[in-house]
């Protein structure tokens, strides 16, 4: 047994050796872009939000920035050689490779590969990952199940397809057209579900998981499969069953079974802390235009909301409608996904959205129905909040991230707003709040009105962590009145307002409490008459 | 004996080309197989099959009492495998090959890995991709030997080869011999006749026949018999008179049944008249032409397929 062990693993070892002998010059490209990356992707840190800011193309391609972005795309594809190289090394497709005809255990011959994988593309990835976190003021250990978690992301997205494709392939040109061939069919598939109208759209609850274990455990199955057996046809049939599958999703809701469980009918255990009503804002009146897909007419409803309690976000994500007609039409809409507007406690006027079919349209347009609309809600409740004197330099926020005062343009010494980092995944969802002022540097005698401005970021339900190279992701922060117009020279033009030393910043972070639904019923409600502005041009007036 | 292996009605198939049509052989243990027939004949397919690089159709092949379909891995711990036309990983120098495959084999024979090398001449520090084609096929056979295989394949390992380069492949065969079975394939005749033991014809993906060489040599007679009178218009020759052919009084055939006693019985009571029989034992090489050009059921073996083709000789 023992023996049996020591010489697996001797073979293990050897193979393991072989192929870092002979992918030596694949490898070292691969960390050296790593090592670029490790570089030069914390300078976009320093001027977040601005690095794009540059009126020379040369200028900005040639800029370390760009390198920066670019190695985003580099390091996969190095990955991408790198892994096809290392199958290749012994290939799974045809009949005359000289280890075929050896004592290789393909057990082993699996096991050696992944050795290579976790030395040259996990370890390394890691290694980085934690510098990078390190650069940013985090702390690595600290975040390590997200790391894990981001590993088993890369592995499900980029490793095991890759290592798929190269093990039904007999060289990186040919795997190149295979991958390109299945790209193109999955792109192409995709898009043909999007330009065909359907009612049906779902926040994503369980679709992305499905695709994820769909892939991983595609790439997985075909792997074994040839490493076990060699059986290159089986292996095509289940690669074009994955990409089929993969291609097809943009065609069905998979998330539309789901609503119901996900978002379970108010009770004692997911009540709603939240109260819809049809508006009677006069500003506001129900419009109906022709929707972006064809045959499609979107419905546009003015909705109150009010009765949220403190500490407390709302978030309606999908809205399901029944119409009623006194002829005893009826019409059930499925789940269709909202704009996701957040509420707080303040009362609040809105507008709720649906599309339906315009021979539904032109079945409910002449009389009064009654139309009750359930609207499944993401409802969060406030789980910590912190007040900071706004700083000149990088300062922590616990709980949420790293920030950074964001300088004005061409290096004034101003800050005009705040960037934020966070650690593996996307912050908790939450509410920034600050004071603007038109000029910090304005004599102490007669300062300005502070204006407030608030912002949100993050996500109520963030997974452990985002798919990225980097582990530290920049969390966009686009904050309220950061600008005004100003007519001091009789010339329209825009002053960005300045965010002064000292100031308090607040951060109110939310964690998702229940998800439940709430009901809206308008009595004798007359569908509005069609308008010509089709839904964008509605949207932009 | 025991059969290192065999195969019962062993059928391979592309598509709709029958490459392997229902073949029977069994080899010995110890035997030097030779697999004798022409370019397409169903060789090298015959011997992937046992190898387990394809899978038959139908039909069974057992290899050192393994299912092929089973063989992998820790199975080839005991058999050689050397082939024309597989593959070398062409960056490795022949000492890193060598270094590679001993972490492969528990059985690795540093020693006679050596003496390989020594007695092919090989130049360790080479890359294999610069080798030429004999150097190469020593590499192979310097790579697969060491481990002293019970089983050792060769396809078409000659082929291409200058004499000089075969000769020393075959003294390193040989040598190899007591402790092993050598299965080999080829389409020359004149290399395989001198060392084998056992040989098999194949053609079209039918074996015409599989048997030791000595009786294979002993039961092929080529006989020219002058008569008395020319030969009667009705006359038919036995079923194992292969390629009769009758100018004026002399008679001419291959005997492919031949045994020394009833034969000349046989002969005298058919042709009582005969002023002279003359029998010549006959080359490997005559052999196989007359049976490949007899088209037709070879009586002591399996059956002769319609279509013949040129063996080369």
């Amino acid at each position: 047994m023992k023996r049996g062990m020591n010489t697996g693993m001797k073979q293990v070892l050897a193979i393991f050796r072989k192929d870092a002998r002979h992918l030596w010059p694949e490898i070292c490209i691969s960390l050296a872009l790593q090592a670029a990356l490790v570089a030069l992707y914390p300078r976009q840190w320093r001027h977040a939000g601005l690095g794009a800011v540059s009126y020379s193309f040369g200028a900005f391609a040639t800029s370390p920035d760009a390198f920066g972005d670019l190695l985003n795309i580099l390091i996969p594809i190095s990955w991408w050689v790198l892994l096809a190289r290392l199958v290749h090394e012994e290939r799974l497709v045809g009949h005359t490779q000289f280890w075929i005809t050896r004592p290789y255990r393909w057990p082993l011959l699996l096991a050696a590969k992944l050795l290579f994988a976790s030395a040259f593309v996990y370890l390394p990835f890691l290694i980085v990952q934690c510098i990078l976190l390190h650069a940013a003021g985090f702390q690595p250990l600290a975040h390590v199940p997200g790391l894990l978690f981001n590993a088993l992301l890369l592995t499900g997205i980029v490793i095991l397809p890759l290592a798929a494709v190269a093990s039904v392939t007999s060289n990186l040109a040919r795997m190149t057209l295979v991958l390109l061939g299945v790209l193109v069919f999955v792109a192409g598939l995709a898009t043909l579900a999007g330009v065909l109208p359907r009612l049906a759209s779902s926040p994503s609850l369980v679709s992305s998981a499905i695709s994820f274990m769909v892939l991983l455990c595609g790439a997985a199955t075909i792997l074994v499969i040839q490493y076990a057996r060699r059986r290159a046809r089986t292996a095509w049939v289940l690669l074009a069953v994955v990409a089929l599958l993969l291609g097809s999703s943009g065609f069905y809701d998979a998330d539309q079974p789901f609503m119901n469980r996900f978002y379970p009918p108010a009770g004692a255990s997911a009540a709603p802390s939240v109260e819809f009503s049809y508006s009677e804002n006069p500003m506001m009146r129900p419009v109906a235009h022709g929707s972006g897909a064809r045959g499609m007419i979107e419905i546009a409803i003015p909705v109150h909301v009010a009765g949220i309690a403190p500490h407390t976000v709302v978030i309606p994500t999908a809205i399901k409608v029944t119409l009623d007609s006194e002829g005893s039409s009826h019409w059930d809409s499925p789940w269709q996904t909202l704009s996701t507007d957040k509420f707080l406690s303040a009362p609040y006027d809105a507008v709720f959205r649906f599309r339906m079919r315009r021979e539904t349209y032109e079945q409910f347009r002449n009389g009064p129905v009654s139309l009750h609309m359930t609207v499944a809600i993401d409802q969060g409740r406030t789980i910590r909040e912190n007040t900071i004197a706004l700083p000149d330099a990088r300062f922590e926020v616990p709980g949420f991230g790293m920030c950074t005062p964001q300088g004005g343009w061409d290096g004034e010494p101003v800050t005009i707003g705040i960037s934020c980092l966070s650690a593996v995944r996307q912050p908790d969802l939450t509410f920034v709040t600050v004071l603007w002022h038109d000029d910090c540097r304005a004599p102490n005698d007669a300062p300005p009105p502070a204006v407030s401005g608030y912002g949100w970021v993050g996500s109520l339900d963030a997974p452990a962590a985002e798919p990225s190279l980097t582990a530290v992701l920049q969390a966009p922060m686009a904050l309220t009145n950061s600008w005004r117009y100003s007519n001091r020279t009789d010339e329209q033009r825009i002053h960005m307002r300045e965010l002064c030393p000292g100031i308090p910043v607040t951060f109110t972070s939310y964690a998702l409490q229940t998800r439940t639904r709430a009901e809206l019923s308008i009595a004798g409600f007359r569908l509005p008459e069609l308008s010509k502005a089709t839904a964008a041009e509605y949207r932009t007036q | 004996m025991n059969a290192v292996f065999r195969t019962q009605s062993l059928t391979k198939k592309f598509g709709r080309t029958v490459a392997l049509a229902g073949i029977d052989v069994e080899v010995p243990e110890g035997a030097i197989y030779a697999l004798v027939g022409a370019n397409g004949a169903g060789k090298t397919t015959l011997i992937k099959v046992l190898m387990n690089i394809f899978q038959p159709t139908s039909g069974l092949a057992t290899v050192l009492g393994i299912d092929s379909r089973h063989i992998a891995g820790r199975h080839f711990e005991r058999i050689g495998y050397v082939s024309e036309n597989q593959e070398m990983p062409e960056w490795m120098t022949l000492r890193q090959l060598l270094d590679y495959y001993r972490n492969l084999y528990p059985a690795w024979d540093t020693a006679l890995e050596q003496q390989l090398v020594r007695q092919f001449d090989l130049p360790l520090n080479r890359k294999l991709k610069h080798m030429s084609r004999g150097m190469k096929m020593k590499a192979a056979f310097a790579s697969s030997l060491p481990y002293r295989p019970a089983l050792i394949v060769l396809d078409e390992p000659f082929s291409g080869l200058d004499p000089l380069v075969r000769d020393e492949l075959i003294e390193v065969l040989l040598d190899r011999a007591p402790e092993t079975t050598i299965f080999l394939s080829s389409h020359d005749l004149a290399e395989i006749e001198a060392f084998s033991s056992h040989v098999g014809y194949l053609e079209n993906g039918r074996l015409l026949f599989s048997e030791e060489m000595t009786s294979l040599a002993a039961r092929f007679r080529e006989i020219t018999i002058t008569l008395a009178e020319p030969l009667a218009q009705q006359f038919s020759p036995p079923a194992h008179w292969l390629q009769c052919e009758s100018v004026d009084r002399v008679l001419r055939f291959v005997d492919s049944g031949y045994q020394e006693a009833a034969s000349r019985e046989e002969l005298a009571a058919v042709f009582p008249g005969a002023r002279d029989i003359a029998i010549q034992p006959m080359s490997l090489r005559a052999i196989f032409l007359a049976v490949a050009k007899a088209g037709r059921t070879q009586p002591t073996s399996t059956s002769v397929a319609a279509e013949t083709r040129e063996v080369q000789i």
